[in-house]
């Protein structure tokens, strides 16, 4: 029983590192934009088909094919920030939230229905990173799983060192804490909300890839994930990317430990993103702001 | 010391500008900013004193008039623009970044030309010489700077990109008298180095003490200007002219 729970934990941990790719991805573009983007899952689904078929159509190897995703995920995401976002940024338009909401809740129905039409209703399986699995005494993980885990944590170092230890993610958060103080020292807002939706698609996109192999990939896989980071983010506290990077990781096991030690077997699956979504409520009952949360949403 | 110059270096014409389609704000303002003096716009609140700022800024824009620095036209520059046109602006909230430290605030303001390690530790370090407060609080999270403080970082910052003009808006706002008449002092000192300062302030005795000219603004108009000598006698008189003249 110990080793069951133990394996549980541990798969648990590789996708709360996934989740808190997407929410760390969901906070950039969320602290910088001041929307909420609800194309994010539809992005992530994105990145996963982008490999699959750089793999199967372009031959690239399924490690490189991440790469692959995450870049055309950036493309994709600059193409909608470009096209349909720039009204966002004018003083002249009124109710930028509402405006956010409709336009990213409009693309995601799109791009949902487009890959329906697209890539066909029925799921797709790129191969594995890496075949086999890692059997440490009692526990057993695909290697798949561990790359998966490992390649998330890289993306997540990149991006705290990206925002930490570089100009530009110096510029990101200044944009973030404030827009007229960020053009008043020269700094162009609009590239960095461009580049903010792109990184975000890009972790996106990164995740969708990663998962491809372990879950399969379908026009909604990335309705749930979507919900889930919705949650993180706020479980996080809005605007903390650490936070994000740690309610991802409380979700995802919490949500494995509930599914290995609910009482029927049958249902447990079932009730995983009720039981992460009760874990939310608890949370902000205690600590409304959530985790790292402070009462303005800029960048941390 | 460089003196006053007689020739504008921006000017601004005519301007007309308002935030919602239909209700303009400013009527055909007009102000000229000349290097090494200080520049006052007085007036009754929400009469589009600030509104003239973020025009001239660029964050508003004009639907009609113009604005030149150094004969070229400004119009339509887009303000993360504007620090490479040699113009600055400080709104009447501290343009600081908040959570970030004075360190990193100051870093920020030299953007533009970041690449050039040797000007950035130059100008750091005069910036940090002339404010030497904020060389003891480097790792200090700006927000938590005292309000006098957060001014001087924003003035010190600004400064790094070695402005020409500079657009200030109630710099002395919710600052303690004591700590207002040292950024007084402060400004006085830009204009005495050769910048231009536009100020617009609702201090009227603090900025009159430090103008050398003075607009005064009614309903988005130019009320009447002239040097400070004009001004200063009676500041209550000065005031009820404002409120009681149609």
């Amino acid at each position: 029983m110990t080793d069951y729970i133990l394996i549980q934990a541990l798969n648990g941990l590789v996708i709360g590192i996934i989740y808190a790719v997407i929410a760390a991805g969901l906070t950039v573009i969320f602290s910088i934009l001041r929307i909420v983007n609800f194309a994010h899952g539809e992005v992530y689904m994105m990145g996963g088909y982008f490999a699959y078929f750089a793999i199967s159509l372009l031959g690239i190897p399924p490690m490189a094919g991440v790469v692959f995703a995450m870049a055309a995920s950036f493309a994709l995401s600059v193409l909608i920030e470009r096209t349909l976002l720039t009204p966002l940024y004018s003083p002249t338009t009124e109710r930028k939230g509402d405006y956010g909401i409709l336009v990213t809740f409009g693309i995601s129905i799109f791009l949902r229905n487009i890959a329906l039409i697209v890539f066909g209703p029925y799921p797709l399986r790129p191969p594995s990173f890496l075949t086999g699995a890692l059997i440490l005494g009692p526990l057993i993980m695909t290697w798949d799983r561990v790359f998966d885990a490992g390649a998330a944590i890289a993306m997540l170092v990149f991006l705290l060192w990206f925002m930490h230890r570089t100009a530009w993610g110096e510029a990101l958060n200044a944009v973030s804490q404030s827009r007229e103080s960020a053009a008043i020292v020269g700094i162009n807002d609009q590239l960095f909300y461009m580049l903010a939706f792109g990184l975000g698609g890009a972790l996106a996109g990164g995740a969708g890839a990663l998962v491809g192999p372990i879950y399969s990939l379908s026009p909604s896989m990335g309705l749930i994930p979507d919900t889930q980071a919705f949650a993180i983010v706020i479980l996080g506290g809005m605007g903390s990317v650490m936070g994000s990077i740690l309610a991802g990781l409380m979700i995802g096991v919490s949500e494995s430990m509930f599914v290995a030690l609910f009482p029927d077997p049958s249902r447990s699956l079932t009730y995983a993103q009720a039981f992460s979504l009760l874990v939310l409520m608890v949370v902000l009952l205690v600590r409304p702001t959530g985790f790292f949360g402070r009462i303005h949403t800029a960048l941390d | 010391m460089p003196d006053s110059d007689t020739t504008p270096v921006l000017t601004a014409r005519n301007l007309v500008a308002g935030y919602v389609p239909g209700i303009n704000i400013l009527n055909g303002m007009s102000v000229d900013v000349l290097r090494g003096q200080v520049r006052c716009v007085l007036g009754p609140n929400g009469t589009g004193k600030s509104t003239l700022l973020k025009v001239i800024f660029g964050f508003l824009p004009a639907l009609s008039g113009n604005i030149t620095i150094g004969g070229r036209t400004l119009l339509g520059t887009p303000a993360h623009r504007m620090s490479q046109a040699g113009i600055t602006y400080l709104p009447q909230r501290p343009s600081i970044f908040p959570f970030l430290s004075v360190e990193v605030n100051l870093r920020l303001g030299t953007w533009p030309f970041r690449r050039n390690r040797a000007l950035v530790r130059g100008r750091t370090e005069r910036a940090l010489t002339q404010f030497p407060i904020l060389r003891e609080r480097m790792k200090q999270t700006a927000g938590t700077l005292s309000g006098g403080q957060q001014r001087q970082l924003e003035i010190a910052r600004a400064l790094l990109g070695d402005p020409t003009v500079l657009l200030m808006d109630e710099p002395t706002a919710s600052i303690e008298p004591r700590v207002a008449a040292q950024i007084y002092g402060i400004i006085a000192g830009l204009a005495r180095d050769g910048k231009a300062v536009l100020l617009v302030d609702q201090n009227i005795k603090g900025a009159l003490g430090i103008a050398d000219h003075v607009y005064v603004m009614r309903t988005g108009t130019l009320f009447e200007q002239g040097p400070r000598s004009d001004f200063t006698d009676d500041v209550e008189t000065l005031v009820s002219r404002w409120l009681y003249t149609r």
